[in-house]
């Protein structure tokens, strides 16, 4: 195993589908800790071919077999912040952490959701205590074809952010409308009395999809919708209301916080605990669909 | 046209529910009455809106019943007697009006639903169905513009607060009284759990959601998995009983519905509250906000309570009670009859239930 030095910058290396690389080009030079470029690859595989020339990767969603190239770049010591929606497995991740347990490089694994602007917002308004004890988190997701079980994992983790917990119980019920429509409640209940729905549908007809969210707390509320957000556009007689896409501001929060762990060297260095949370959560709503009980 | 004298059989809270009734013009507030044996406060509060209409205020229920030639009986008291008044109006041939919650008890509201039944009159549980917004809502719905329902869901909450907030009890301070916390509340509207017994917010204002949730699905709740909290205020925590719950609903012909409910205090929202309905179809979703349409207002000087945004084109009282004549005419069912006003308190105590157990409940369909 080669010693890492963590360098004052890092050279960094970026792995996954085009649309996040593209967003990742886009923040290059807004990025602090970083030697540019950055290296672009498409698939894990070809990044651990040049695995010298990196310090610290990005692996974004479609990159391949994360957990047989974290094995490679564990032994190199090579930083390592995985989207957490591509795991999907307990197992996955206990490989993932047990490998990088036996390295001297950070290992981060975080949900994206966490860090959109109206998600940092929110997230901040309950550190700074204005909204007081959190006591209900209401979220629905309506899409047409988003990987269902990636998408909840990361509606469990923002629901877990606030509540800064584990659920204590798990109720949930799904519904199956032939292969490519379905919709899946979660009811969870978190220490002192705190509670959660989460509505995830899928279905065709969703079209661009539809996305909500509020926080109730002891002493204010956080509203986050869509339904507000949307502006109109007229054309053609019709009037169509629509939304701003998520602007790359998101992936340079989530990269920038990880770069700046490995930097400053913070601990844990080696961090699955949100995303292990949310794969139990899941896993317990699964047991209650099938059991049709309360999980625990 | 006809018309219908009415008898406000005790009115202890706001007097929205008597003042939306003489909103239509076939109907006429005629007297006030109540039981004698009620305390001062009671009669107090009666004779204020007698006074206010300019009728009587008769301290013996069935003799005003008798004397007056009412058809009508307007029952808005403590939620422990809503069913009694209503059964004796029921007994009296009398078409009756109800505010909310039903009952307290369940076993309260199975002896109205005899009583309405057997003598053949009809029932309306005050309620907000002919709100713009629901009213369009269901006009989509009917249309089919997301084909069959798969899904709905509700968010209810009312950015009001009541009393102190929780954890603000010193350590020699006693509990708060609920019935005493409730009638010093009636300077400010916020009595609606008025009465002896102590009731949460999903008991107290769940028919509202429900009743919406009903009426654009006509589906019955057949089990509920709830959870609770005493969450934001001190008479909440020390009476045990809610201020923010959530409810899952598992409904006929396999539909999933939910209910997020709260007294969620005045710092909250700024206007009444976020209440909005989210509707899931085979071909489609719908977004629907209570509260639109809406005007926005603000101006110097502006107080600090008064709400920036203004509904507009509401006309909820004047509809159920075109709705209520409608039925008396016709034969036709009330927007929120005895029935569902029933299956909706089966609704409400089975959540509670749940969320004492921490168990799925199936619902009382009596």
């Amino acid at each position: 195993m080669t010693t890492t030095q963590t360098p004052a910058s890092l050279r960094l290396a970026v792995v996954g589908n085009d649309q996040d690389r593209n967003a990742m080009s886009h923040i290059e030079n807004r990025l602090s800790g970083l030697v540019a470029p950055m290296l672009q690859f498409e698939w894990l595989d070809d990044l651990l071919a040049e695995i010298d020339s990196f310090d610290a990767v990005v692996a974004l969603p479609d990159s391949g077999n994360a957990s047989s190239a974290a094995e490679t770049l564990a032994a190199s010591d090579k930083h390592l912040l995985i989207e957490a929606s591509i795991l999907t497995s307990v197992d996955e991740v206990s490989h993932l952490r047990s490998v990088y347990e036996q390295s001297k490089a950070t290992l981060v694994a975080s949900y994206r959701l966490r860090y959109q602007a109206a998600s940092k917002a929110v997230l901040a308004s309950l550190d700074n205590k204005k909204l007081g004890r959190p006591g209900l988190v209401r979220i629905h997701a309506w899409s047409p074809s988003h990987p269902a079980d990636e998408q909840l994992l990361s509606l469990i983790d923002l629901a877990c952010s606030v509540f800064q917990s584990a659920p204590e119980t798990v109720w949930a019920i799904q519904k199956i409308f032939g292969q490519a429509s379905r919709c899946m409640n979660l009811h969870m209940g978190f220490p002192q009395n705190g509670m959660a729905l989460i509505d995830v549908s899928i279905g065709d007809s969703f079209g661009a999809g539809y996305f909500t969210w509020s926080v109730i707390g002891s002493d204010g509320a956080a509203y986050i919708d869509d339904h507000h957000d949307m502006q109109l556009l007229i054309r053609d007689s019709q009037r169509r209301a629509i939304t701003a896409p998520d602007t790359s501001l998101s992936i340079l929060s989530q990269v920038q916080e990880f770069l700046d762990r490995v930097t400053s060297r913070r601990e844990p260095r080696v961090d699955t605990s949100d995303l292990e949370v949310a794969l139990n959560v899941a896993a317990s709503a699964m047991q209650s669909i099938t059991t049709e009980a309360v999980a625990s | 046209m006809n018309s219908y004298r009415c008898a406000v059989l005790s009115i202890v809270k706001h007097a929205y529910v008597p003042r939306g009734v003489a909103s239509h013009p076939q109907f006429e507030l005629v007297v006030v009455a109540d039981d004698a044996a009620q305390p001062d406060w009671v009669h107090e509060r009666n004779q204020r809106l007698a006074d206010e209409f300019d009728i009587p205020y008769v301290k013996d229920v069935e003799r005003a019943v008798s004397e007056y030639n009412v058809q009508v009986a307007v029952v808005s008291s403590e939620a422990e007697r809503h069913c009694d008044l209503s059964v004796r109006a029921a007994e009296a041939g009398l078409h009756i009006v109800q505010d909310k919650p039903m009952s307290d008890r369940l076993s309260e509201c199975d002896r109205l639903v005899e009583a309405v039944e057997r003598n053949g009159v009809k029932f309306v549980m005050w309620n907000r169905n002919f709100l713009p917004a629901l009213v369009h809502a269901r006009q989509l719905v009917e249309a089919g513009e997301i084909g069959d329902i798969r899904a709905i869901h509700c968010d209810f909450y009312f950015a009001k607060d009541c009393g102190p907030p929780v954890g603000s009890r010193g350590p020699d301070d006693p509990p708060i009284n609920w019935l005493e916390h409730q009638i010093a509340a009636h300077v400010d509207g916020s009595d609606g759990g008025v009465g002896r017994e102590p009731m949460g917010e999903l008991k107290i204002e769940g028919i509202y959601p429900l009743a919406y949730i009903h009426s654009l699905t006509g589906a019955a709740v057949k089990r509920v998995f709830a959870r609770t909290a005493s969450h934001f205020h001190q008479v909440h925590a020390d009476n045990n009983v809610d201020d923010l719950a959530t409810v899952t609903l598992e409904m006929a012909g396999g539909i999933v519905g939910t209910l997020a409910i709260g007294r969620i205090g005045a710092s909250s929202h700024p206007d009444i509250g976020e209440i909005k309905l989210h509707l899931t179809g085979d071909k489609g979703g719908l977004v629907i906000s209570e509260a639109r349409p809406e005007v926005g207002i603000y101006y110097r000087g502006q107080p600090p309570h008064e709400f920036r945004h203004q509904r507009i084109a509401v006309d909820n009282d004047f509809l159920i009670m075109e709705d209520f004549a409608r039925a008396i005419e016709t034969g036709s069912e009330t927007v929120l009859d005895v029935r569902t006003g029933r299956a909706i308190a089966a609704t409400v105590e089975a959540a509670l239930l749940s969320a004492r157990t921490n168990e799925v409940v199936n619902v009382n369909s009596a």
